[in-house]
């Protein structure tokens, strides 16, 4: 006889105004991968800002470059096959990329940590977990063991495991997927980090286990102060609990904006098509859901200008001819990429079609 | 590093720090879009095949071999048990290019037409304990449960036995043919495909395509024929090409031994025998055999890392 | 070891039923032994489920993971041979069919399966594949090309494309042709295993659209299995909530999701996040605590009540039994009450 007496867990609150100085500042970050069949640009020209405590969401679906962002932040892009070609990756004002590979680990696990969306791949099977979090905080810290033992069950009890003595003392393998997840949370915050990176982080998980990983990732945010990079596909969890959301597509970030505004009033078509083609559990049934036509293109030879334009509803001659480059739309801090985007009273619908027509004339 | 390019390589860190692990590992082709370029499977396998330089080297040089070994009696003025007591014991020279032994046989006439029982003996090998091999393994793995274990048990006795005592049987109670060499080494080495394939189709078995394939109607046969073999052709084929420089090997120790082919009839393994006493003022009577043995496993052994990498279907790595 | 579901359960049955499940039960034996073996355990994937599906309708399944969904659908098919219940194909009963009866059978009621990469074999061109019913059911001499260029064309894929490996085509194509094969014999059942759960957000629109469709055109009666609940919501008529091999809650779809009454269900609808930031952090969570438990020692009584917000001593000695307790539909618990958790 279990479960919370109290059903109705309140929302946590708000996170600390998170303060405008950039954490992590990606400019115009370009990473590849050669292949037989030629060069795949993963990412191709990415920027973007993650503040001090905030959560960022960024959001896409498979092949939009999402994964390999984070994974050229942490330094992980296997060479030779993959290469970052060019960018800057500022973390508080130093270019990760001009580090030596030495100085890059102390930052990794350190500075800027990782969850993943397979637990099981972050995780040694053969080693105790509460060894696995003791011995990151040994190499790192100067501590001894007892104490590194001491501070990873401390840890295990934060993320919310329960009895976490005894459970330090087993294998990943004893644990359900819902508590892997947590013990690589723990794993992942047990330095302190500034920045957390969850990649897809519940995707593989059943959606109650969801609503408490979230919880928890939530709950250590506030507790930590940290700011959590966020990458999912997963339109539901974004609404939940992102401070700001960067849409990509294509290996391009085509929308970027705070998360009321991303849901409210988008300005990009690919948005539009996204939040209209997600199903609800809230609404009633559809005769038929939206539908983007189509498929994402293929990165070996991306479209010349828009990379979204052959699946537009609303495309236009200069969509193919001239790359809508990110403009400010509702706000300053509101982007997005699309020739049309700043026109008044761009909304999905038939009528946005008629104003892009017009538009393309009268340029 | 300056030119922007990063070494992923963690370092010296202890094995269980986790979080820097790179096992996200190379995108597959799926994630990278790169499906749709209209390459068949055949012309994949054949573009990894090409990749594998050794592997195309070692092909030709076994079909030389082959051929050579076919053409004895054209390449070659002398018979294997011609004898000439005038000239035993000569060294490499014009009228005997690798020498002679110590009946004045010609080392390399007798080279070549010992390689082909040695080849013949591979590739019967090969054949035999390949066939028995998969079917034993199809059966467990296919049906598992009980059949699985008896099997499984009966191929573990074959294994506990050691290979030497096991051929020494086998060869005292046979004849020295080389239909009997051949039944004998399949003895031997049906065991190691029997696990493979048994491993391979249990894996099978659960895929979801077989599932479908169920589904639809399929019968078992169907079902073993049509969509599990196939896809496990490309092991299957790897491991009958390393099984045949196994079968090399070992028809040499049976030679060696004083079992298997009897002289006069040569093969590379009673050459080997046959030098050993004179190995010190005669080597040549040793290195040129030998060296044909270690050639020829050697590029089976490459050819069959060719074929491993080119029939693997799963293999859909992205490579720089 | 199953509880007999009350009468009141399942609705009586109707010419216009197509499927019926009666107490539908699948134990995996746990072996154990050198040289013979024995079985010391079970796991518990189905433990006396029963529902029908009326002609023309979708069925939805949901659960999360251990719940015996896929099972069930696997025992449907006699892909799995039931440990006992009874399953009758338009009033036939066909739990112990085998051989050319079963084979029979199968033509009748098709799958479409999770994983678009994983369930076309990937030595086979999308003609072989699409094909392979017509073959095996001896119907491709007369036509069969043009049948499958007809079900590829259906299906919204190039039929000269026929000749292609799944390898050469995105996921979202791969699970058209997973459709286009389940369409070949003309089913009457086709049972969806998490159709679109592998699928991007845009593609997984465009499959469901096309699902939709290709049921009003063919008269298709689904089954419709996923763990997505926003899914379901779009797809189905009706829906069941498993929970360890149990159905906890059957009934209309806006009922169930209007006014769900099994703590569960509850959960579950809460914990579906809605793409809608100010609603979403508004609106009540129920966030269970716990793991699920493992289907091989399930719970006494009722097997939800070890993450339940509601659990009594009562819940621990009986197993409740699934009845409608006057809220419109059936549901299995001792302190069901309807709750209202969408905004």
């Amino acid at each position: 006889m279990s479960g919370s007496a109290h059903p109705y867990q309140p929302r946590m609150p708000q996170a600390p105004e998170a303060s405008p100085d950039a954490l992590l500042e990606v400019e115009d970050l370009k990473t590849v991968f050669h292949s037989e069949v030629g060069t795949v640009h993963a990412v191709d020209g990415v920027s973007f800002d993650v503040r001090p405590g905030e959560v960022l969401a960024v959001v896409g679906e498979s092949g939009c470059g999402k994964s390999v962002t984070a994974l050229s932040i942490m330094g992980l892009i296997p060479a030779p096959a993959g290469q970052i070609v060019s960018g800057r990756i500022n973390f508080r004002g130093q270019n990760l990329l001009h580090l030596h590979s030495e100085e890059r680990r102390a930052f990794r696990g350190d500075r800027i940590a990782m969850v993943f969306q397979d637990p099981l791949t972050a995780l040694n099977p053969v080693h105790r977990v509460g060894a696995q979090i003791a011995e990151l905080i040994q190499v790192h810290r100067d501590v001894g063991r007892k104490e590194a033992w001491g501070r990873a069950v401390e840890l295990l009890k934060l993320v919310g495991i329960p009895g976490a003595e005894e459970r330090a003392r087993q294998y990943p393998h004893h644990f359900s997927g819902g508590m892997r997840q947590r013990v690589m949370i723990a794993m992942a915050i047990a330095l302190d980090p500034d920045l957390l990176i969850a990649d897809e982080p519940t995707t593989a998980l059943d959606v109650t286990v969801q609503a408490q990983i979230l919880r928890v990732l939530l709950d250590v945010r506030d507790r930590f102060g940290m700011a959590i990079m966020l990458i999912t596909h997963d339109l539901g969890v974004v609404a939940g609990v992102a401070d700001r959301v960067v849409v990509m597509y294509a290996g391009k970030k085509i929308e970027e904006a705070d998360v009321h505004t991303i849901y409210g009033n988008p300005k990009h078509p690919y948005t539009w098509g996204l939040l209209g083609s997600t199903t609800r559990v809230d609404r009633p049934r559809l005769e038929q859901l939206t539908q983007i036509p189509g498929a994402p293109p293929s990165l070996l030879a991306p479209p010349p200008a828009c990379r979204f334009a052959p699946r537009c509803a609303y495309v236009q001659p200069l969509c193919r001819t001239e790359y809508p480059e990110l403009r400010p739309a509702t706000a300053p801090e509101h982007l997005a990429a699309c020739h049309f985007a700043q026109l008044d009273g761009w909304e999905p619908g038939p009528p946005a079609r008629e104003l892009a027509s017009r538009q393309e004339e009268a340029v | 590093m300056a030119d922007g390019t990063v070494d992923h390589q963690p370092g010296p860190v202890p094995t269980m720090t986790p979080v820097a692990t790179g096992a996200e590992a190379a995108p597959t082709v799926e994630a990278l879009g790169l499906e749709e370029h209209g390459l068949s499977q055949r012309t994949l396998m054949w573009r990894r095949f090409r990749r594998h330089k050794l592997a195309i080297a070692s092909l030709v040089t076994l079909v030389v071999i082959g051929l050579a070994t076919l053409l004895a009696g054209v390449l070659s003025p002398y018979g294997y048990a011609e004898q000439h007591l005038d000239q035993i014991l000569q060294g490499p020279s014009a009228k005997h290019l690798l020498g002679t032994d110590q009946l004045g046989r010609d080392e390399l006439t007798r080279l070549l037409y010992g390689g082909r029982i040695s080849l013949l003996v591979g590739l019967g090998v090969a054949l035999v304990s390949g066939v028995v091999g998969t079917l034993v393994g199809v059966a467990a793995g296919f049906y598992g449960g009980r059949l699985d274990n008896a099997v499984m048990r009966l191929t573990d006795l074959f294994l506990s036995i050691p290979l030497l005592v096991l051929l020494i049987i086998a060869s005292r109670a046979t004849g020295g043919s080389i239909r009997d060499i051949v039944l004998v080494l399949s003895l031997a080495l049906w065991m190691f495909l029997a696990r493979i394939v048994r491993g391979l189709f249990l894996s099978l078995r659960e895929k979801e395509f077989v599932e479908a394939a169920r589904s639809i109607g399929a019968s078992n046969r169907r079902i073993i024929f049509r969509h599990m073999l196939p896809n496990a052709l490309g092991v299957i084929i790897v491991s009958i090409t390393l099984t045949v420089a196994i079968a090399i090997l070992t028809e040499s120790l049976l030679s060696f031994l004083g079992f298997g082919i009897q002289p006069p009839t040569p093969t590379w393994g009673n050459m080997l025998e046959d030098g050993r006493p004179q190995m010190t003022y005669a080597g040549w009577l040793v290195w040129f055999p030998g060296l044909a043995i270690l050639i020829t496993v050697m590029c089976v052994n490459f050819l069959g890392d060719g074929l491993r990498d080119a029939l693997d279907p799963t293999q859909r790595r992205v490579r720089a | 070891m199953s509880v007999a579901t009350e009468p009141a359960a399942i609705p009586p049955r109707s010419g216009q039923e197509l499927v019926r499940v009666t107490d539908l039960v699948k134990h995996f034996p746990i072996t154990s032994g050198v040289f013979v073996q024995r079985q010391v355990a079970a796991v518990h994937a189905v433990d006396g489920i029963s529902f029908s599906i009326r002609k023309g309708e979708t069925l939805g399944l949901v659960g999360e993971s251990g719940s015996g969904k896929s099972t069930t659908a696997r025992l449907l098919l006699r892909l799995l041979d039931l440990t006992s219940g009874q399953v009758e194909l338009e009033g036939e009963d066909i739990t112990t069919a085998s051989g050319a009866r079963l084979r029979n059978v199968r033509q009748k009621m098709q799958m479409i399966f999770q994983d678009p990469y994983a369930s076309l074999d990937p030595r086979m061109t999308v003609r072989d594949i699409v094909g392979e019913p017509l073959v095996i059911w001896n119907r491709w001499k007369n036509g069969g090309s043009v049948r499958v260029a007809e079900l590829l064309e259906r299906v919204g894929l190039n039929p000269d494309h026929a000749n292609r490996f799944p390898h050469e085509f995105s996921g979202g194509q791969r699970q058209r042709i997973g459709i286009a094969r389940a369409l070949a014999l003309q089913p009457k059942l086709i049972i969806c295993d998490e159709p679109v759960s592998a699928l991007d957000v845009s593609v997984r629109a465009q499959i469901l659209n096309l699902l939709a469709n290709l049921q009003r055109e063919f008269d298709l009666t689904y089954l419709f299995i996923s763990h997505d609940l926003s899914v379901v919501r779009q797809v189905a008529d009706r829906l069941a909530v498993m929970y360890l091999g149990k159905i906890v809650e059957i009934g209309d779809r806006d009922e169930l999701y209007g006014r769900p009454v099994h703590p569960y269900t509850q959960a579950l609808i809460s914990a579906v996040p809605i793409p809608e930031p100010v609603k979403e952090r508004q609106r009540k969570h129920i966030v269970l605590g716990g793991d699920i438990p493992s289907p091989v020692n399930p719970p006494s009584g009722c097997r939800f009540r070890t993450r339940c917000f509601k659990a009594q001593e009562i819940c621990a000695e009986e197993e409740p039994a699934l009845v409608d307790h006057d809220h419109g539909h059936p549901s299995a618990c001792h302190f069901a009450e309807p709750l209202e958790l969408i905004p």
